[in-house]
């Protein structure tokens, strides 16, 4: 029953630390971003209450080449891709973990401006990435 | 000014029966899993299904309804925000990362719906922010039916 489905994840929150860029054996580059979002509401005796959700955002490829050159900590950005879970071993033990793989970030504000002149100076803050159909970096590669 | 946005939006089918229970505090939850499929042609040119399996949890007002509503095969649109807690097992500390739903629309034809009772109900919408997952004490400490290992892929610690 594939039928017609949809898997789609949006946030808008802060960068927790600056993002590290690794390669796959196969020659992908990816990184991961944590990114906070926080929402109030009001607890059953009226007071204010807030809680902070931290996820996991996978950038692959020219996405995450582009982000650990524009992306610093504590920026606030926009993310918009998929929900993934995937297994791994520790121990013996299996875990699961769900992250969101981008596909579309637009940086919403900066904390500190950029001093390091190395860095890309183009003004565009948004990025996406239209990956080709076949493109499925789970498949076919390993982090 | 702080703000920020935690939203997530899925179609697709119910792999199992809803799970429904009222906790002690009197909290309504359902619990089902949903699986999306996105289809897609690999360098052979075949065509390939690539399935993931989201965990929803529906709290308050809307859990009985979704509970009414639901069956395995249910096609269903969920609204909401995503969520990771732990729980411990064996010693082992486990992350789970579960959508809690806001809204849920419901995509079955009304002819294949399980009950009359509520077939008028096309899409239900509450505010659940106030109901997070510290206000339930006993919720399950472990997903009933874990994610299928298979075809998925061994990783670093992502945390």
């Amino acid at each position: 029953m594939a039928g017609r489905s949809l898997n789609k994840a949006q946030l808008i929150g802060n960068v927790g630390k600056d993002p590290e860029l690794r390669k796959t054996p196969q020659g992908n580059s990816v990184c991961t971003l944590r990114v906070a979002t926080t929402e109030f509401y009001r607890g059953r005796n009226g007071e204010r209450k807030e809680i902070t959700d931290w996820h996991s955002v996978v950038l692959w490829d020219r996405l995450a080449e582009i982000a650990v050159q524009k992306i610093r900590k504590s920026d606030k950005i926009y993310v918009e891709g998929k929900l993934r879970t995937r297994s791994f071993e520790k121990d013996g033990v299996t875990k699961f973990v769900t992250e969101i793989i981008a596909q579309n970030i637009i940086i919403l504000s900066r904390k500190q401006p950029r001093t390091d002149s190395t860095t890309d100076t183009s003004s565009e803050d948004s990025f996406n990435i239209n990956y080709p159909s076949d493109y499925n970096p789970t498949e076919s590669s390993n982090q | 000014m702080p703000f920020s946005m935690n939203k997530v939006i899925i179609i697709g089918n119910l792999g199992a029966d809803p799970e429904f229970r009222t906790t002690p505090q009197g909290v309504n939850v359902c619990r089902f899993r949903v699986a999306t499929t996105e289809r897609y042609r690999d360098r052979s040119g075949n065509w390939q299904d690539d399935t993931e399996w989201h965990n929803v949890v529906v709290f308050g007002p809307l859990a009985e309804t979704a509970s009414r509503m639901l069956k395995r095969g249910s096609k269903v649109c969920v609204e909401g925000r995503n969520k990771t807690r732990h729980y411990e097992k064996n010693g082992e500390t486990h992350y789970i990362t579960e959508v809690i739903a806001r809204s849920i629309v419901y995509l079955d034809p009304k002819s294949e719906r399980q009950t009359t009772e509520s077939a008028s109900v096309v899409n239900d919408y509450v505010d659940t922010t106030s109901y997070y997952l510290s206000d339930i004490q006993d919720v399950d400490s472990e997903p009933s039916n874990p994610i299928d290992a298979e075809n998925l892929e061994e990783d670093d610690l992502p945390f």
